[in-house]
């Protein structure tokens, strides 16, 4: 039988008819679709049980107690711990992403001297040699003095004839002025803010970033339930404290000198309403509530992002708070015990005279603290070195510096101290929640693997961590708090002090008294000068933890961008007016530049800023720039700098 | 004439290549690692499916247990079975993982609450597992060459009319028993 055309086509039709009747294409069409969401290269969690640990937040100074859902592959989701004696059951917004910072693509992985990658041994021998022959020219900044490895950089600086130094945070500037005043130790006084009635704060961001987010937090609900704390801000910008404060008080740009002089009654109240640009009025009536609504408390230290008030602004403050009764009063600044078993307090490295150092070790394991680049470069000599511990590579580093590969959040055993404002002193560790990568050094390694190269002997970081225990326990005093219940206990047995600290429980220190204390007040300069007024004026935007935390916190960056609630990196916010004034819009690159530096960034409009303000996102990568624009290397550069800026 | 029955032709070997020889080749037979007998252990271990595949407290799905939980009574073989005897020497006793093909896994992008399921809505495992839990023996795994997915998923024929509980895991299946139920579940129910 011949087969033609014809029987081909009725062959070709009958197959393609009995080809829609069978499975195959939309079996096919159904499999594929799966097969699409299954790519092999999708990235997909390791299946298995999820557990849920708690753990330390290390990205600042506080100790704020996590709780992290935990899978095989390591730490999954962060949330707070809800009834943690320091984190009160809040943390930043950074905070709840961090868990993504040991997977960031700037981490460092190797161990890097004079821009060559090396092995860490030998980093460490490096760092050895060097900060033997520095000597006394050597210092090593801790920016969380109070913990179990403080103790051994204590010992290691002390057998190399060098020094300990730390970074004065917002929380210390105005703290650290009283202390000096009252001729007490670094890190003896705290904040009562609970039994205040009212808080003044002289441009001090209380009600963003500052301290433990619960602490603030607790104060803010309890403050809508009892109309306790009447918070007052007197800043020179509008800032989220501003905005939320009971009653804001908007200065002209560096005024907080003669604002404060007015309150003291050092100052006529017109010529300071006429410096500050306030009305007379409000100036009488914050005198007299100041007085009248006792215990208040007035709080400088300037914004995060900054080098803060004045010195002698700051010790205007000091002498304010004496006269209104605050020093040594619940509700005002109260004297803490020192820590049971912790050095002594290492000085500051802002007093630290520049070009003095041959050699500063920068411990920037996890924190995520203000570090200008600019104040570590000027503390060193010409040709000094820079060591770095740290999880990520720096946005720059120098010829002679040397970079050591770290840990980050939740990776290997970390304490806390807790945060510098707090009234009493309190304490807590984990062991980490996720492996620590082979190539990263814990704080308490690098100091241990430090010590053996300068044959500096040193007990382990387990038996500082014992010892501290015992001398806790030994003391009687203070109590154990476990988060999980919010339950109280004595801490009278080792074994079980251990047990519970181990389970994440805090150790609170017992309040010190309140009792009156003394400080030299008669040689505080009242003068308050006449401040020049600049049409525009610049402010770092930022929360903490973002703000020096140089790889941005994905999830971080992502809600900043989102929400629009802080400028994000390159990034000049503005009124619309200002904008208009300018002759900019929005999108145009600009050059931002004040006394101190230039930045670039891209034009914002956002009704929301005030007019005559620049807000520089101050977060992620080029925030050491927008630092250095603010002055924040600059002993008592302000909060604000005056601000120029063109189209580049 | 000729032309039908070229047609016919044509359509009938289509037909016998979609409903017989395509699952053929759609479908690759792949062994489990032991031939685990549900029933032996329902009747003489006076077990539970819970007994194993725990749902804790706090909502979590343990899955397929651990070796370590077999372990728990199989640190000795109970038995003279090669299977018995594979368990103790090849897993239970090196303190290594059983690779279970899993008859219900779905696609990465759906998620699915036995706690919601079970404990709430009270269902009974066999609603969407079938007979498996009292088999002699484990059932053939056939993997989907292209979604990787047990062939259970879909169903036991090509057809998925007719089928009976704990036949098939699709959307559908899902959809039409919610629909039953009157209860919604929304997109993001299921779906992340």
């Amino acid at each position: 039988m011949a087969i033609g055309r014809r029987e081909l086509l009725g062959l070709a039709g009958g197959a393609a008819v009995g080809g829609a009747l069978s499975p195959v294409p939309w079996k096919l069409l159904d499999d594929s679709a799966i097969w699409t969401q299954n790519w092999s290269w999708t990235p997909t969690p390791v299946r298995g049980p999820v557990t849920e640990k708690f753990g330390l937040c290390t990205l600042c100074a506080a100790g704020c107690g996590v709780k992290a859902r935990c899978g095989s592959a390591g730490v999954f989701g962060v949330a707070p711990a809800a009834e943690h004696a320091t984190g009160g059951g809040a943390l930043c917004p950074v905070v709840y992403g961090a868990h993504q910072l040991p997977y960031h693509p700037r981490r460092l992985r190797t161990a890097i001297v004079n821009g060559h990658a090396v092995e860490t041994k030998e980093a460490i021998a490096e760092v050895a040699r060097r900060l033997e022959a520095a000597g006394a020219k050597a210092a090593i900044l801790d920016e969380r003095p109070g913990r179990i490895v403080s103790a051994l950089y204590d010992r290691i600086a002390r057998a190399k004839g060098g020094t300990v130094v730390t970074l004065a945070q917002v929380e210390d500037r105005s703290l650290r002025t009283m202390e000096d005043l009252a001729g007490m130790g670094p890190g003896t006084l705290g904040y009562d803010f609970e039994h205040a009635a009212l808080i003044l704060s002289v441009g001090a961001p209380l009600l963003d970033s500052w301290g433990s987010t619960g602490r603030m937090s607790r104060l803010w609900s309890r403050r809508v339930e009892t109309g306790k704390p009447v918070f007052v801000h007197a800043g020179s910008h509008w800032s989220r404290t501003a905005q939320l404060a009971d009653r804001a008080l908007i200065l002209r740009p560096g005024s907080e000198a003669a604002l404060v002089a007015a309150l003291a009654g050092k100052l006529a109240i017109e010529p300071a309403a006429e410096i500050t640009g306030l009305s007379p009025a409000s100036l009488s009536d914050l005198a007299l509530r100041l007085r009248e609504q006792a215990p208040a408390l007035v709080v400088g230290g300037g914004e995060a992002a900054s080098s803060g008030l004045p010195e002698a602004t700051e010790r205007m403050i000091a002498a304010l708070n004496v006269a209104i009764g605050a020093l040594g009063r619940a509700g005002g600044i109260v004297m803490r015990r020192p820590l049971t078993g912790a050095p002594q307090p290492p000085q500051y490295l802002d007093r630290v005279p520049d070009h003095s150092l041959d050699l500063l070790v920068h411990e920037a394991s996890s924190a995520g603290i203000v570090a200008p680049e600019a104040l570590l470069r000027r503390k060193l000599a010409a040709k000094g070195t820079l060591v770095r511990l740290s999880a990520f590579l720096p946005e720059a580093f120098g010829p002679n510096d040397v970079l050591i590969p770290s840990t980050t959040f939740l990776e290997g055993a970390e304490d806390a101290r807790g945060a510098r404002d707090a009234a009493v002193e309190t304490w807590s560790y984990s062991d980490g929640l996720s492996s620590v990568p082979a190539s990263a050094l814990p704080p308490a390694e690098f100091a241990a693997q430090l010590a053996e190269a300068l044959q500096v002997k040193v007990e382990s970081y387990e038996e500082l961590r014992k010892a501290r225990a015992a001398a806790i326990v030994a003391a009687k005093r203070g109590h154990v708090y476990r988060h999980a219940g919010g339950e109280r206990a004595e801490a009278t047995d080792l074994e079980k002090f251990e047990a519970a600290m181990a389970e994440g429980a805090v150790w609170v220190d017992e309040p010190v008294e309140p009792g009156p204390l003394r400080a030299k007040i008669d040689a505080v300069d009242w003068s308050a000068g006449r401040p020049e007024q600049p049409s525009l004026i610049a402010v770092a935007s930022s929360p903490r933890g973002s703000l020096s935390v140089l790889p941005a916190v994905p999830l971080a960056s992502k809600l900043d961008r989102e929400t629009r609630l802080y400028a994000v990196p390159g990034e000049v916010r503005m009124n619309p007016r200002t904008a208009r004034e300018l002759n900019l819009r929005p999108g145009d690159s600009v050059l931002v530049s004040t006394p101190f530096g230039e930045t670039r960034g891209r034009v914002r409009c956002d009704a929301a800023a005030i007019p005559g303000q620049l807000e520089l996102g101050a977060c992620g990568d080029g925030s050491q720039l927008v630092l250095e624009a603010m002055g924040a290397a600059e002993p008592g550069a302000g909060p604000t700098q005056a601000a120029q800026i063109r189209r580049s | 004439m000729r032309v039908l029955i070229a047609f016919l032709l044509g359509l009938a070997g289509s037909l016998a290549f979609g409903w017989w020889g395509f699952p053929q080749l759609l479908y690759q037979r792949e062994p489990q690692p032991l031939q685990y007998n549900h029933k032996i252990h329902i009747e003489k271990g006076s077990m539970e499916c819970s007994s194993c595949h725990e749902v804790a407290a706090d909502g979590q799905f343990a899955g397929i247990p651990r070796t370590a939980s077999c372990g728990a009574c199989h640190a000795e073989p109970l038995g003279k079975t090669e299977a018995e005897k594979i368990l103790v020497t090849s897993y239970v006793a090196p303190e290594r993982e059983l690779d279970w093909k899993v008859y219900s896994r779905q696609p990465m992008n759906v998620r699915f609450s036995h706690a919601v399921h079970v404990n709430k809505a009270a269902m009974k495992c066999e609603e969407c597992h079938g007979g498996r839990g009292s088999a002699t023996a484990a059932e053939p795994f056939y993997r989907n060459r292209v979604t990787g997915e047990s062939r259970n998923v879909w169903g036991p024929r090509m057809i998925r009319v007719g089928l009976k509980p704990g036949e098939g895991m699709k959307m559908s299946d899902c959809e039409s028993c919610h629909e039953q139920k009157g209860v919604s579940a929304g997109c993001l129910g299921c779906h992340r």
